[in-house]
């Protein structure tokens, strides 16, 4: 099985730009947030993704599938012509929103998880999917504050979702370990309770604990033992998944980089983080 | 649509975290939230982590607006600073794009007569060095559009996007000295200049020239007339470099 093959990966920023260009080979998928190349910036990178045809994480941060204005289509449209010609994975956005009426949060914030919402992001995801070739993901972000009076728990929420769009999951394992510091709950029983046959793609990432004990997805640390945990019964359950170390702030050698998605490829039992689908390597396996 | 007031009504309370439940309300059409999203509303009002999150945000939008403030930062109180973003920027940006509310910020100071008539006392180089400081922002943060093949190779025309400024200082002999650490130079001289500023195709860095009133003028009317844009051009506009119209000063 060609796609049954785990890949590894890290999101590009335009602090990783020149180690990711001069050593693209040594992974096995690389994620981009589309945002960041828009109106020509960095388009070597891009040129060198589809010289390679390395498998592509496309990753918005701005469609905010949640609120509800209308669909950005030009936006996606500029992103759909952007990564034209690049293998790409998954196309994914954040179960969030980060506007509404014009008035920008400026950050992923959390939705309702009521029935109108639940009706309002799958209409959008529909409507999503009508302009993709690829597979549409969301992510479970984490959470800034809960709104209460929910009709759902959150991952009945995104279970929903899955169910009625057919959409994917990418599962940010972090994020679920963090909300469940933060908001008290078993992240186990969490993952436990999520539809991992949907998952296609994994974050990892490491944060920190503010000053009030708030546990921060910043992705600016090392990731912690206990996401490590997670990870690993994630991966004992799932395959054919692209993990995705994310790293934005406070960047380490790169050594440690690697290190941590070798970590990641041995968890996962894979061979090493260079495999590709399609490779003669994997032909042999 | 309920939803749609109940997000809007978050996104209220998330900008102004000091904003009481009330005055949220009385922004609404009456009926237009559920009993749930009410109450709901009502929960988030007072909770600290959502007072949190939108402080931090608020907090982020102020650093990044002053983080392109190279030169004039110095020259401003952080007190004036606080009374010019919190009081009077923040409220009327609500739609501001993070990526580019440090360069409407330094607009705003510019173009703005509550920030003229707060700036007033202050020495007239400091609205200089904004001007500075904003059309640098201005360039760093534009990739220049393809060329447009209508007009001559290596036009600067051909950019598209580019910011003239007029000063009465000389602020690229005082920034260059900031640059080389010269703490004796404590303000730029008076001196008057014209400034060009090009965005690069090489992001973030940007090309200045100064130029000449003829052809700050010229750039200045093509700008407002951008059908023009692509019309044949006289020649010895082409390649200003080249010709010698303008003098490249800054790197």
């Amino acid at each position: 099985m060609t796609h049954s093959l785990n890949t590894f990966g890290l999101e590009w920023t335009p602090e990783l730009d020149e180690f990711l260009s001069k050593n693209l080979h040594t992974f096995s998928a690389v994620e981009i947030i589309p945002e960041n190349f828009l109106e020509g910036r960095f388009s070597n990178f891009l040129d060198l993704l589809r010289e390679t045809q390395i498998p592509v994480s496309v990753h918005g941060v701005s469609l905010s599938i949640g609120s509800a204005d209308t669909l950005k289509t030009a936006h996606l449209r500029e992103v759909l012509k952007l990564i034209q010609g690049l293998n790409v994975h998954s196309y994914s956005e954040h179960l969030s929103m980060t506007e509404i009426g014009g008035i920008q949060f400026d950050a992923l914030t959390p939705l309702a998880w009521t029935k109108s919402q639940l009706d309002l992001v799958c209409d959008r995801i529909s409507e999503i999917q009508g302009y993709l070739s690829t597979p549409f993901l969301i992510e479970n972000v984490a959470n800034r504050f809960v709104i209460p009076r929910a009709d759902f728990k959150e991952v009945d929420f995104i279970n929903s979702v899955i169910r009625r769009t057919g959409c994917g999951l990418l599962l940010d394992v972090t994020n679920v370990f963090t909300n469940s510091l933060n908001f008290k709950f078993n992240p186990e029983t969490w993952l436990d309770s999520v539809d991992l046959s949907a998952v296609r793609a994994i974050h990892l990432a490491g944060g920190f604990t503010d000053t009030d004990g708030f546990l921060m997805d910043s992705h600016d640390n090392r990731i912690s033992d206990e996401v490590w945990g997670l990870y690993s019964k994630v991966m004992a359950r799932s395959t054919g998944v692209m993990t995705i170390i994310e790293r934005t702030g406070n960047l380490p050698d790169y050594a440690e980089l690697i290190g941590e998605l070798d970590q990641a490829a041995v968890i996962s039992g894979a061979r090493n983080i260079q495999t590709r689908p399609g490779s003669p390597v994997e032909a042999n396996l | 649509m309920s939803i749609d007031a109940f997000q809007k009504s978050l996104a209220t309370l998330v900008r102004f975290p000091e904003l009481s439940f009330d005055s949220v309300l009385a922004g609404l059409e009456p009926g237009s939230l559920t009993d749930q999203e009410r109450y709901s509303l009502s929960l988030l009002s007072r909770d600290p982590l959502v007072r949190k999150f939108g402080n931090k945000m608020q907090f982020l939008r102020q650093r990044e607006a002053q983080s392109v403030m190279r030169l004039s930062l110095e020259h401003l109180p952080q007190e004036l600073l606080n009374i010019l973003y919190l009081e009077h920027f923040e409220p009327s940006r609500l739609s501001s794009d993070p990526l580019w509310v440090g360069v409407e910020f330094l607009n705003f100071l510019i173009n703005y007569p509550v920030c003229r008539d707060l700036l007033i006392d202050s020495p007239p180089y400091v609205i200089d060095l904004i001007k500075y400081d904003h059309a640098k922002a201005y360039a760093t943060r534009h990739v220049p559009v393809e060329s447009d093949s209508a007009l001559p190779e290596n036009s600067l025309l051909n950019y598209g996007k580019f910011v003239i400024v007029s000063l009465g200082s000389d602020v690229p002999t005082y920034d260059r000295a900031k640059w080389n650490g010269d703490v004796g130079v404590k303000h730029p001289l008076p001196k008057d200049l014209t400034m060009l500023f090009l965005p690069s195709h090489n992001s973030p860095f940007y090309r200045t020239f100064q130029i000449d009133e003829e052809v700050a003028s010229f750039l200045a009317t093509q700008r407002e007339n951008p059908s023009a844009w692509n019309r044949a051009l006289p020649s010895h506009y082409a390649g200003m470099v080249k010709i010698g119209l303008c003098k490249e000063t800054v790197d």
